[in-house]
């Protein structure tokens, strides 16, 4: 595809000498090619060489990144540019962004246009319609803004939906391309959030920058000495889109607390327990591990399907008269490592549904696996991946006869992150559908202990389940268990494949390949769990967050707004019709400092909600609620 | 150990039983809704009076070709099963299990003592902690870089703590995913070639010789000094490579490991190197591939505190992944494992890390020195024994395992005779691959009068 748009470009450039046209139509169509670009890919990251304008007079390079392309670098050649300088350039390139986004275009381009970017940039995050151009350039120059920022040069723009984060330092100087993006510009360019756009998960924080200051400084040393294997990168992750949810809102939180340094923040982002695992529990965990340092405590490998107390006491704490028995239990370290082991499991092949707003590790495991096609943005969606969308207009369940057919439907009930438990009805037409087309429920229950009506808390409570389902469940929001890891999943006899070959045999040998069992300590805190008093503990931290979810609910409904969750599961879901979720996160945070997650991020059918988490002290839980009630939000 | 029944009786029986349950179990005020569509369901039912395999229910999903592929059951298991049949027929034998490399000595106070106190913090609201960071807590990963990598140039943020190396070799499948290449040791622990083929890297299995297709087999013999001649091994994306050596017990020297990288960077290919055993090596032999210059840019490795701490069930490892590894295209490899660590696991447990990092304390070390010290007292127990029956005995030497030659018989035959004859459980080599025919591993872990009492019955066995 890069060839044919280097020969369409070149054709382009042939045409353009044979009848020369005018200056304002070569803008235009230049401008048009990069809008398509933009349009099928969707762009991290635009216009970034912008870096070198000052070097380059009136010519600079301009670079679209994305995040699916195969990191190759085309630099189309300028003659404009000294050899030092494109070497410099492709240093700068291959250190900063091949790395990260890829480069899937660059190409050379007068000021103006760059100019015309950052307009269609401006606009929004939905990359405007080319008819809007010329209003585009116009805005841009209307804006005062832009301009002063552009004058010293220092411009930083940044988007919620799609996470553009555009930026140009404002010192350029030749020893050190990078080094000014720091926090001196009067836009504030935002180094955490430039960050986190490039490393996923934050872990490297300021490698890339530190290497590319070393590197600049000895720019021709630094490519000779560049080493690549000739392992070429799994193409499966390189569709994979990055996920910013967390990491942005961590951005954002940060960017708050400058601004505003004596605020307190309350955080309902992140559902992560607050409350301490009740004494009985950690007591016997403690005890478990104090006795490994005697003869007769100590053991070494358990079995990796888990511990035969542990795997008896949940197939009877929660499967009581359901008929799972202790084989079909498999303790893991946790839904989300069980789910990529499911994934192991079912292979490529399978074609998956998920629930659309969901927990974004469904989808991911599935793109990583190689199940799902590209990610389209028109949609926001991936290819081969089937959304249902769960809203009020469905009482939060899809629309089944609309559903298409897949080997998998992941399922999560009490839903992450609406809120909604799926009614017996619901539950029972999900069976039936999936028994008609002869596919298997991977059924998440993580939250089936918040459950107060008489919703299921198992899919197997459903006739027929046991033949078409596996459900999965944790710990962690049981007991307090996020750090200290233990779930498990039940693989029932009766699952077969098409071909009568028992998936639990399978899920068996995937277990024992790559797997070595629960540490030994988590399954004795598990098993503790489900003693008579244990269980009766870690029901009353349980009780304590569904009292918070009360008051939050509360909360949110007294400001007049609509509210789904909270009932049945530990996150609030509020609804901000016609709004973006990503503003009504901004304007609460700035209203209250109370951070919540924004709907979106977990998918499409997420726009205009906001989750709230009830996992939180009470005192803050109470302090965010009179902050809430203090301010208008609609 | 064992899990899975025969299915194919029990089935049809239990669906049947559980859809009683589940009726039995229905909320009388939503009976009328779940009578409808019980009804469907009963129907089906119905029809299953007779367990046959045409009327039992099975979903339209094909099953993984890449699990079909894979052979009987993983090894372990199988010899799990093999004793538990073993203490059937022999209730009264006093059975010792020098078989699957498991830790039998107590975990030093210093490192339990810092769990319990761990555990115990989680009940009070300054000790309590909620998720930790995918890739293990800073204070572990920087403790485990200065202990282990001090001067090689691995850094904190190069390494990523686990549930243990098992649980990584299959992360870094799913990394690297089906379409590359990979090369193994043969005979080699069965985790690496397992995971290979369940993640469809793989052809089918050659019955013939015994070895999976489009799997480079890198023969580890007596007669090349356990060290692949690599003039004739092909180009692979991926070499596994483990040293010291599970099973043969082999460590390979600086030099041998100074070619492999070069036949890494020549092929540009990457090395996984697992170094599970790196505390049982004395002398100069590289206990870590990054002792070897330039191994940053074509190695990765992977360890874990089971064998050093017994922390076989307590679970906990770590594997290094160097900034400086990149794919063809200049896209650092540490990114993409990051990528797959966040995304399908959540950190290894904190009360293990706990361990961990007492672990690495002047104590700990200290402490697992002694451990270690103490299974290879074992080892030389075990190797004296067999060499003084005039057997030829590898290994042993900088691992807890002992390779014993066996020339022309087959590995499970001495298996099974040793367990009949002397109720000691050992592993066939041949389960580790076709160039483990023959020979039998002795693992070293065992309390000292096991050890010593098997000897006694090896001796009486052979004498």
């Amino acid at each position: 595809m890069e060839k044919k748009m280097e020969m369409e470009m070149e054709k382009e450039k042939e045409k353009e000498k044979d009848r020369k046209p005018t200056t304002e139509e070569v803008r235009g169509r230049q401008m048009q090619k990069i809008c398509n670009l933009m349009r099928r890919h969707r762009f991290l990251l635009v216009g970034l060489l912008l870096l070198a304008i000052r070097s380059l007079e009136s010519h600079v390079l301009l670079g679209l990144f994305s995040t699916e392309n195969r990191h190759t670098i085309q630099l189309l050649s300028d003659r404009r540019i000294c050899p030092e300088r494109r070497k410099l350039l492709m240093t700068f390139h291959h250190e900063e962004f091949s790395s990260s986004c890829g480069i899937k275009y660059a190409a050379s381009m007068p000021l103006d246009y760059c100019l015309y970017v950052v307009a269609l940039a401006l606009n929004g995050g939905n990359f405007p319609r080319l008819s809007n151009m010329k209003n585009m350039y116009l805005f841009l120059r209307s804006n005062g803004d832009i301009k002063k920022a552009w004058k010293k040069k220092a411009l930083s723009l940044k988007f919620d939906e799609d996470m553009i984060t555009f930026c140009v330092a404002q010192n350029y100087t030749k020893s050190c391309l990078f080094a000014p993006l720091t926090s001196s510009s009067t836009h504030n360019t935002n180094l955490d959030s430039i960050m986190s756009m490039f490393s996923t998960c934050n872990f490297m924080p300021h490698t890339i920058l530190s290497q590319s200051r070393a590197s600049l400084k000895t720019p021709n040393e630094r490519l000779d000495t560049v080493r690549c294997t000739k392992v070429v990168r799994n193409v499966n992750l390189e569709k994979l889109r990055h996920n910013y949810l967390f990491p942005e809102i961590e951005a954002r939180e940060l960017e708050h607390m400058k601004k505003y340094p004596d605020a307190n923040i309350i955080r309902l982002g992140i559902g992560d327990t607050t409350e301490p695992i009740p004494d009985i529990i950690t007591s016997n965990m403690a005890e478990y591990a104090l006795a490994l340092s005697t003869r007769k405590g100590y053991k070494g490998y358990g079995a990796e399907q888990g511990n035969k107390a542990l795997r008896k006491a949940i197939a009877e704490s929660f499967y009581k008269d359901l008929g799972v028995k202790d084989a079909e239990v498999f303790v893991s370290d946790g839904s989300q490592c069980d789910i990529s082991r499911l994934q192991l499991l079912l292979g490529s092949s399978v074609s998956v549904a998920v629930q659309d707003p969901n927990f974004p590790a469904y989808m991911d495991s599935s793109v990583i696996i190689g199940q799902a096609g590209d990610f389209l943005d028109e949609t926001l969606k991936y290819k081969n991946i089937e959304y249902m969308t769960c809203g009020p207009h469905n009482n939060f369940f899809p629309d089944l006869s609309t559903t298409s057919r897949t080997d998998i439907i992941f399922f999560c009930s009490p839903n992450n992150p609406t809120g909604h438990a799926a009614s017996r009805e619901q539950l029972t037409q999900l069976v039936e559908f999936a028994r008609k087309n002869g596919s298997i429920i991977v059924y998440d229950s993580a939250y089936s202990v918040y459950i107060t009506d008489e919703s299921p808390r198992s899919i197997y409570e459903i006739p027929g389940a046991r033949e078409c389902a596996i459900e999965i469940s944790s710990f962690s929001k049981i007991a307090g268990f996020t750090g200290v890891r233990l779930g498990w999943t039940v693989v029932p006899d009766e699952l077969y494949y098409a071909n009568k070959v028992p998936v639990i045999n399978d899920f068996d040998r995937i277990v024992c390949t790559c797997f070595n069992g629960a540490s030994s300590i988590a399954q004795a805190g598990g098993l503790a769990c489900l003693s008579p008093d244990g269980f009766k503990a870690v029901t009353s931290v349980v009780d304590y967050y569904m009292e918070n979810a009360k008051i939050l609910v509360e909360t949110f409904s007294s400001l007049g707004l609509v509210v789904y969750g909270g009932v049945n599961a530990p996150y609030v879901w509020v609804h901000f019709p016609g709004s973006r979720s990503w503003d009504k996160f901004s304007e609460i945070l700035k209203k209250t400092h109370i951070i919540t997650v924004p709907g979106s991020g977990f998918g499409p059918g997420g726009e205009g909600y906001i989750r709230v988490t009830a996992f939180g002290q009470r005192e803050n839980i109470l302090e965010a609620s009179k902050r809430l009630r203090t301010i208008y939000l609609s | 150990m064992s899990v899975l029944p025969n299915h194919l009786v029990a089935t049809s029986l239990s669906s049947s039983t559980s859809t009683f349950f589940a009726q039995n179990s229905f909320d009388v005020v939503r009976t009328q809704v779940v009578s409808v569509s019980l009804k469907k369901v009963g129907v089906c039912k119905c029809v299953v009076t007779s367990p046959t395999d045409q009327t039992a229910y099975k979903t339209q999903v094909s099953r993984n070709e890449n699990i079909a592929k894979l052979q009987a059951g993983y090894l372990f298991p199988e010899i799990g099963r093999r004793k538990a049949a073993h203490m059937l027929k022999h209730p009264d034998a006093q059975v010792i299990s020098l078989g699957i490399g498991d830790t039998t000595e107590p975990i030093p106070e210093v490192i339990t003592s810092a769990m319990a106190k761990r555990a115990l913090a989680l009940s009070t609201v300054e000790g309590y902690s909620g998720y930790g960071a995918e890739q293990g807590e800073k204070q572990l990963r920087a403790r485990l870089s200065t202990t282990f990598y001090a001067n090689l140039g691995i850094e904190e943020d190069d390494i990523f703590v686990s549930d243990g190396a098992k649980s990584d070799i299959s992360r870094l499948q799913v990394l690297f995913g089906s379409n590359v290449t990979m090369a193994v040791q043969d005979p080699s622990y069965p985790a690496y070639v397992d995971s290979s083929v369940i993640m469809g890297q793989t052809g089918q299995f050659q019955k013939d010789v015994e070895k999976f297709a489009k799997i480079e087999y890198m023969k580890c013999t007596p007669e090349n000094d356990f060290f692949p001649e690599l003039s004739k091994v092909s180009r692979t994306d991926i070499i596994f490579f483990c040293s010291p050596n599970n099973p043969t017990g082999s460590a390979a020297s600086r030099e041998q490991l100074i070619q492999l990288v070069k036949f890494a960077k020549d092929n540009g290919s990457i090395i996984i190197y697992d170094s599970a055993y790196a505390m049982y090596v004395s002398g100069d032999t590289p206990k870590s591939i990054f002792e070897i210059p330039g191994a940053k840019e074509v190695a990765i490795e992977t360890a874990s505190f089971s064998k050093y701490a017994g922390f076989t069930g307590v679970r906990l490892g770590w594997t290094v992944v160097p900034k400086e590894l990149k794919y063809s295209d200049g896209f650092p490899v540490a990114k993409d494992f990051n990528r797959i660590v966040c995304t399908g696991f959540n950190g290894a447990s904190n009360i293990a890390q706990a361990g961990g990092l007492a672990c690495l304390s002047p104590e700990g070390l200290e402490a697992m020195h002694e451990v270690v010290g103490f299974y290879k007292e074992n080892t030389q127990i075990i190797v004296d024994t067999f060499t003084s029956l005039g057997f030829k005995v590898y290994g042993g030497k900088h691992a807890p395992y002992v390779w014993v030659h066996f020339p022309g018989q087959s590995s499970w035959d001495v298996f099974s005779e040793i367990l009949e004859k002397t109720h000691v459980v050992t592993t066939p080599g041949s389960g580790f691959g076709p160039a483990g025919e023959g020979f039998v591993r002795v693992s070293a872990f065992g309390h000292r009068d096991n050890v010593l009492e098997a000897c006694r019955r090896f001796k009486e066995l052979y004498k």
